[in-house]
């Protein structure tokens, strides 16, 4: 098996679908705690090395979250203090802190997700069912740098006609707008040209299917038979043995029945699995060295 | 079978969805349940979309107005709630109906969102500006004809946009839909709801008239 940026878009769309789709529904600390280090230890994996974390934001998130609850619910039975007449109670705090990881850590498996599904593989998936819809995202975003570079030219060129902005705020903006016309005017032409290439080719017609560069090897069949069987394996587990956490008016924890043992041993690996097909690949790359 | 598709997507799955939401998972997942739902509605009207005939032209002029508006919002990233993108959304609308402006509105919230950051607030922000080009298709015929009804119309959809994300936040903070949470989020944000609503009129009384001229010149040239 590859790391997980080389799988087949459908084996990453089935996993990063099943991973987030427990922690939505069950808010169980067990769970939620292997969700959130599923996916931090996922992002490292994913991301470049230079890329900054952003772990700042999820901290404030996190206890923003933690303390807007109490503030909002009053339910639970030991009382903390009291604000406005108001009862803060500890099992508000405790909900709070619990929806809060949850969230934190769906929200840093979006971030895995945009980061290892890119536009190639999101068009190699809804092509077929959303064409049109996928032509309009793929010419969209080829047309972004595009515009980026044709307004470089255009500025420069206004600036070689002699039009370039004083020091004024008016004249700027003036300027600016300028450009803009000039851009739209360009693009709207320059797509027409683009279509009609476009229908020269031959897009529209009968019998003919997209190209990718996308196959299904091996290694994505493995991943995606063992992320099912994890996934439908945590599922049922947390159906049958009744996983669910009280929180008011007393919290009460999920009894440890065997059937749930089973639900955290299954959740647990799908959601590490990222980072153990990376440390594997590791492995295997310092015994190829060391072979040398 | 795309249209049966969609009719199924709304009218069989989301009661089941939300039925299971309320015997399955008995433990206030609102925020996820709702996700959901928006999630199919969206798919729903994407494939309403691909079951109408457009020809390439069509579909490359979407794209471009999808760009627009995607370099508005990236251009103007720095003063928070201040964007071209209602406006752009609109003016596509007028001249190439509903569900391009739905599709132009949905675009630009997933595409632009690869740089503002991914996450659960992306489906609903496809949906409101979509929602947005859609009706404002609808309303086509009176917004060409006269622009105040316009500008009325954009600072309207700024009020609605505000609103329908404001849902979003307001059960992300505590899972359920809470209407105590909900007015405190939309008076936190009225600074923000003032904004869209003001910048939209800005821009359409800006963009209206030179892009619009553009477009009617774009379909007079090449027939769209």
């Amino acid at each position: 098996m590859t790391d997980i940026k080389r799988l087949h878009p459908s084996a990453l769309m089935l996993y990063f679908i099943t991973v987030i789709l427990l922690p939505m529904f069950v808010l169980d600390p067990v769970i939620l705690a292997f969700s959130l280090a599923g996916s931090v230890l996922c992002l490292i994996c994913v991301k470049k090395s230079g890329e900054k974390s952003g772990i700042w934001l999820y901290i404030i998130l996190f206890f923003g979250i933690t303390l807007i609850n109490p503030l909002i619910s009053h339910h639970g039975e030991t009382e903390l203090f009291f604000i406005n007449n108001k009862p803060v109670t500890l099992e508000a705090i405790i909900y709070g802190a619990v929806s809060a990881i949850m969230i934190v850590g769906i929200i840093i498996w979006f971030r895995s997700f945009s980061l290892v599904m890119t536009g190639e593989k999101l068009l190699y998936l809804t092509g077929s069912v959303l064409p049109k819809s996928s032509l309009i995202l793929c010419t969209a975003l080829r047309y972004i740098p595009l515009f980026k570079q044709q307004s470089a030219k255009i500025r420069n060129a206004q600036k070689a006609m002699g039009l370039y902005s004083a020091d004024n705020i008016t004249d700027k903006l003036k300027g600016s707008a300028r450009v803009f016309s000039i851009l739209t005017t360009w693009s709207l032409e320059n797509s027409i040209d683009t279509a009609d290439s476009m229908k020269a080719r031959g897009y529209g017609l009968k019998h003919r299917k997209p190209f990718s560069l996308f196959k299904y090897h091996v290694s994505d069949v493995v991943f995606t038979v063992i992320a099912a069987m994890l996934a439908a394996g945590a599922i049922t587990f947390a159906a049958v043995g009744g996983l669910s956490m009280e929180f008011y008016p007393n919290i009460v924890l999920p009894t440890a029945s065997p059937l749930i043992i089973l639900c955290y041993v299954f959740y647990g690996a799908l959601a590490l699995l990222p980072a153990l097909l990376e440390l594997k690949e590791r492995i295997k790359w310092k015994y190829l060295t060391s072979a040398i | 079978m795309r249209k049966k598709l969609s009719i199924a997507l709304l009218l069989i799955s989301v009661p089941i969805i939300v039925l299971l939401g309320f015997t399955v998972f008995a433990d206030k997942s609102y925020a996820y349940l709702s996700l959901i739902i928006v999630v199919f509605a969206l798919a729903a009207l994407f494939l309403s979309f691909e079951k109408k005939e457009n020809s390439a032209r069509q579909l490359i002029v979407i794209a471009i107005m999808c760009v627009l508006s995607i370099v508005g919002r990236l251009v103007f990233a720095v003063i928070p709630a201040f964007k071209p993108v209602t406006a752009i959304i609109i003016l596509l609308s007028m001249y190439f109906g509903g569900e391009a402006g739905f599709i132009c509105g949905a675009m630009t919230a997933l595409i632009s969102n690869f740089y503002f950051g991914q996450g659960p607030w992306t489906p609903y922000q496809m949906l409101a500006w979509g929602l947005v080009g859609l009706f404002a298709g609808l309303l086509a015929p009176l917004l060409r004809r006269n622009l105040i009804i316009t500008c009325v119309y954009g600072a309207l959809a700024g009020v609605i946009f505000s609103l329908i994300m404001d849902i979003n936040t307001a059960m992300w903070y505590t899972n359920v839909f809470d209407f105590g949470v909900y007015a405190t989020k939309i008076a936190s944000s009225l600074p923000f709801t003032i904004t869209y609503a003001v910048s939209n009129v800005i821009f359409l009384l800006l963009l209206a008239k030179p892009i619009g001229k553009k477009i009617e010149r774009l379909k007079i040239k090449y027939g769209i």
